[in-house]
């Protein structure tokens, strides 16, 4: 429900000066003939593109009001995301439907359009469909390293900045229509604030919690876990959540990056657990204990705390067992019933299965391990027969992609409730 | 998200580049069919200009010859105001009246800012776009395409200033047919005296209504672009029959004219200073340049 109020807020957002667009002028003016159609699809198209980019930004801001609109971060990763190729599409179709109204007077004007520098406010159009290509192409085609992409979408201000002043400076109804341009300059300019804030000056200032990293256990050859300390106060959260780590010091980047946490939330000391995946998890294990770390967060709403019905079936893809082994060590009440299935390719995958055998010990949870290259892959069949009542437990999962939807989607086929399934997309943030 | 990304980013280059290479096939194209047009059908030295933006007839010889004939109908502010609407709309801008109804949907700005305006008074209105920015000299000189008449003008028939202008940006009248239908000078007789384009014989050309400018040594005939002068009307009609070299090349102040502007004024050239032409040949140069209007971007003719 909650997360519907996030979502009716950027509606409202953007169609606000939609709205507006409909009423300064008589609409068989806007769309008296084919081209004058064509050319009022391209200005709303714009309208609408630079609203969604300008809300897109205030997204990126990780802010905790924000949060709880959109029940949980990762939920707002994942609105940027889709928001974000939205307006670039939107973007991107403005100039074809505009271009008809140059097609009519001639082919030439019509490819002089499309030339940059003829015209300065189509030139600040063009730079910012330019840089917003460039910047999208490395997003969604290219895989950087985490801390290189994060880098360069930060250059998006930048075509946020061309698409403002090419609102601005243009004859349009923007232009023309006093509250059209204050509402749309406004959105920009919240936008261009906390767009500029998180991507250049959330560095300078801290403030979060600041902790020592103690100790780096070695796992496995791609897995290690980090133990870090407290300085002063201490991070309050609920297991399963997660948090932006930065070193502040030392010889890696300091860019934060997004980590579950492993560790029960009534111990002082943190742990988090990472998979070398690229060249920053690759680097922490030769890191020396020490270095101070900022802790952000926390963020997520991915707990079984956050779920009324005790009865849990809980499914791990790899490392994504690391909100599973917090929620796990901060188990204390005894009336949970949960199955944890924990799937890996390879047995020697699975780390920190002693612990969880621990707990398994103590009664408070069943570990069902499930190596693919052994038993093929789960599937929901399987889970409803070794979880009985499946219909009356929610299901909460973690892991890769493919895992989650593809398990989701037979679940679904099993007559599960969607609003009974719960999961934590980590690749998207 | 992916795939919609990929399908538009495919769709827009596409798009873009299939118009950038239309734009520039048919930019040549035009380049070549005008210059077999120069080199078979006119005198050599009359220069046809090439164009992007739309060809078509400068009505303004016609309208004055009509004016000699039968002054039965005037080009008042009531005969305007009945120009009121999308399907035909005419602007009063300088006094200077302009046909835009074919023109409206393409109007970069939304044919929606126009329309109000439609058969009434549009000067300020075309001046700040209404919000106190000026439009650009491109797009007085693509105003200037649409020009029917001045205010009060006499015209024997209102439907032919009307008519004539319907069709602009759609089409380029055959130039065999203008050289045909264009009025028959009185003065028949004189069209083989031969004249020497010097100072007396320029000097001769002083008025609005026929106005020769001496420009680096070459003679322009710019009568019928008077009207269309991005700069306005005024600042040529001072030196019409005089050297106007310096005026030109400084616009009065200290900026001179674009290449654009080089390009549009050689296609008014009638003659180099000096030189000896006939009467016929004149009369010949100026019915070209009136059928086809001043080229908009930076297409250099060749002069001599």
């Amino acid at each position: 429900m909650r997360k519907k109020v996030g979502i009716l807020a950027i509606l409202i957002l953007v169609f606000v000066p939609l709205g507006r667009w409909f009423f300064i002028e008589p609409l068989n003016y806007r769309f008296f003939n084919f081209i004058a159609t064509m050319t009022s699809i391209g200005q709303i198209l714009g309208i609408v593109g630079l609203a969604l980019f300008s809300i897109n930004l205030i997204l990126s801001f990780r802010i905790k009001i924000v949060e709880r609109f959109f029940y949980g971060l990762n939920n707002i990763y994942s609105f940027h995301h889709k928001i974000g190729a939205l307006a670039f599409v939107l973007l991107l179709f403005h100039p074809l439907f505009l271009v008809f109204s140059y097609l009519s007077v001639s082919l030439k004007s019509a490819a002089d359009f499309f030339i940059p520098f003829n015209n300065i406010p189509v030139t600040y159009g063009s730079l910012a469909l330019a840089i917003m290509t460039i910047l999208i192409i490395l997003t969604f085609y290219i895989k950087l390293k985490y801390h290189t992409w994060k880098f360069s979408h930060k250059f998006m201000i930048l075509a946020f900045v061309f698409a403002l002043l090419h609102s601005v400076y243009i004859s349009s109804d923007i232009s023309r229509d006093g509250f059209l341009r204050i509402y749309l300059v406004t959105l920009g300019l919240i936008g261009f604030s906390f767009g500029f804030y998180q991507a250049f000056l959330s560095k300078l200032f801290n403030f979060n919690l600041i902790y020592n990293l103690k100790k780096i256990n070695i796992l496995n050859q791609q897995v290690v876990e980090l133990e870090l300390e407290p300085r002063n106060r201490r991070l309050k959260f609920c297991p399963g959540q997660f948090i932006f780590i930065r070193f502040l010091s030392g010889s890696i980047s300091t860019e934060s990056h997004p980590f579950s946490i492993s560790s029960g939330s009534q111990t002082d000391d943190l742990k988090i657990v990472v998979k070398s995946l690229g060249d920053f998890t690759a680097k922490l294990k030769d890191l020396q204990p020490g270095l101070p770390v900022s802790i952000e967060g926390p963020y997520g709403k991915f707990s079984h705390l956050n779920i009324l019905n005790k009865n849990q079936v809980w499914i791990a893809g790899g490392v994504g067992i690391t909100p599973f082994i917090s929620m796990a060590r901060s188990l204390t009440d005894s009336s949970y019933h949960i199955d944890l299935y924990y799937c890996t390719n390879k047995p020697e995958e699975a780390v920190l299965m002693a612990e969880l055998k621990d707990i398994e010990i103590n009664g408070k949870i069943r570990v069902i391990p499930w190596c693919s290259s052994e038993k093929g892959y789960l599937s929901a069949k399987i889970i409803s027969e070794l979880s009985p009542d499946l219909k009356n437990k929610d299901i909460l999962l973690c892991g890769p992609a493919p895992l989650m939807f593809g398990l989701t989607e037979q679940l679904l086929k099993l007559n599960i409730k969607r609003k009974n399934i719960h999961f934590e997309n980590f690749q998207l943030v | 998200m992916k795939k919609l990304i990929t399908i538009s980013l495919f769709i827009f280059w596409a798009v873009v580049v299939s118009i950038l290479t239309a734009g520039l096939v048919f930019y040549q194209n035009n380049k070549n069919t005008n210059n077999q047009l120069a080199g078979s059908n006119f005198l050599a030295g009359a220069p046809i200009s090439v164009n992007g933006l739309p060809v078509n007839l400068s009505n303004t010889s016609e309208s004055q010859v009509a004016v000699n004939q039968n002054q039965a109908s005037s080009l008042s502010l009531e005969e305007i105001a009945k120009h009121n609407n999308t399907s035909d709309c005419w602007l009063l801008i300088n006094n200077n009246i302009y046909n835009v109804t074919s023109f409206l949907s393409a109007h970069p700005g939304g044919a929606g800012t126009i329309i109000p305006y439609c058969g009434k008074e549009a000067t300020q209105a075309f001046k700040t776009k209404d919000v106190g920015q000026p439009h650009s000299s491109s797009a007085a000189s693509m105003l200037a395409d649409y020009y029917i008449g001045t205010l009060n003008q006499k015209v024997n028939s209102i439907a032919q200033v009307s008519n004539s202008k319907t069709g602009a940006g759609t089409k380029i009248n055959p130039v065999a047919n203008q050289i045909v239908n264009a009025p028959v000078d009185p003065t028949t007789n004189t069209q083989t005296i031969s004249v020497a384009l010097n100072m007396a014989e320029i000097a001769k050309h002083n008025s609005s209504n026929d106005c020769w400018l001496l420009i680096n040594n070459k003679v322009y005939n710019v009568t019928s672009f008077i009207a269309a002068h991005p700069g306005g009307s005024g600042t040529i009609i001072p030196n019409c029959g005089k050297d106007s070299t310096q005026a030109y090349n400084t616009k009065g102040g200290n900026s001179p004219h674009s290449t654009n502007a080089n390009a549009m004024l050689a296609s008014y050239f009638i003659g180099n200073f000096n030189q000896q032409t006939s009467q016929q040949q004149i009369q010949q140069n100026v019915q070209n340049t009136n059928t086809v209007t001043p080229p908009t971007r930076g297409e250099e003719e060749d002069d001599d």
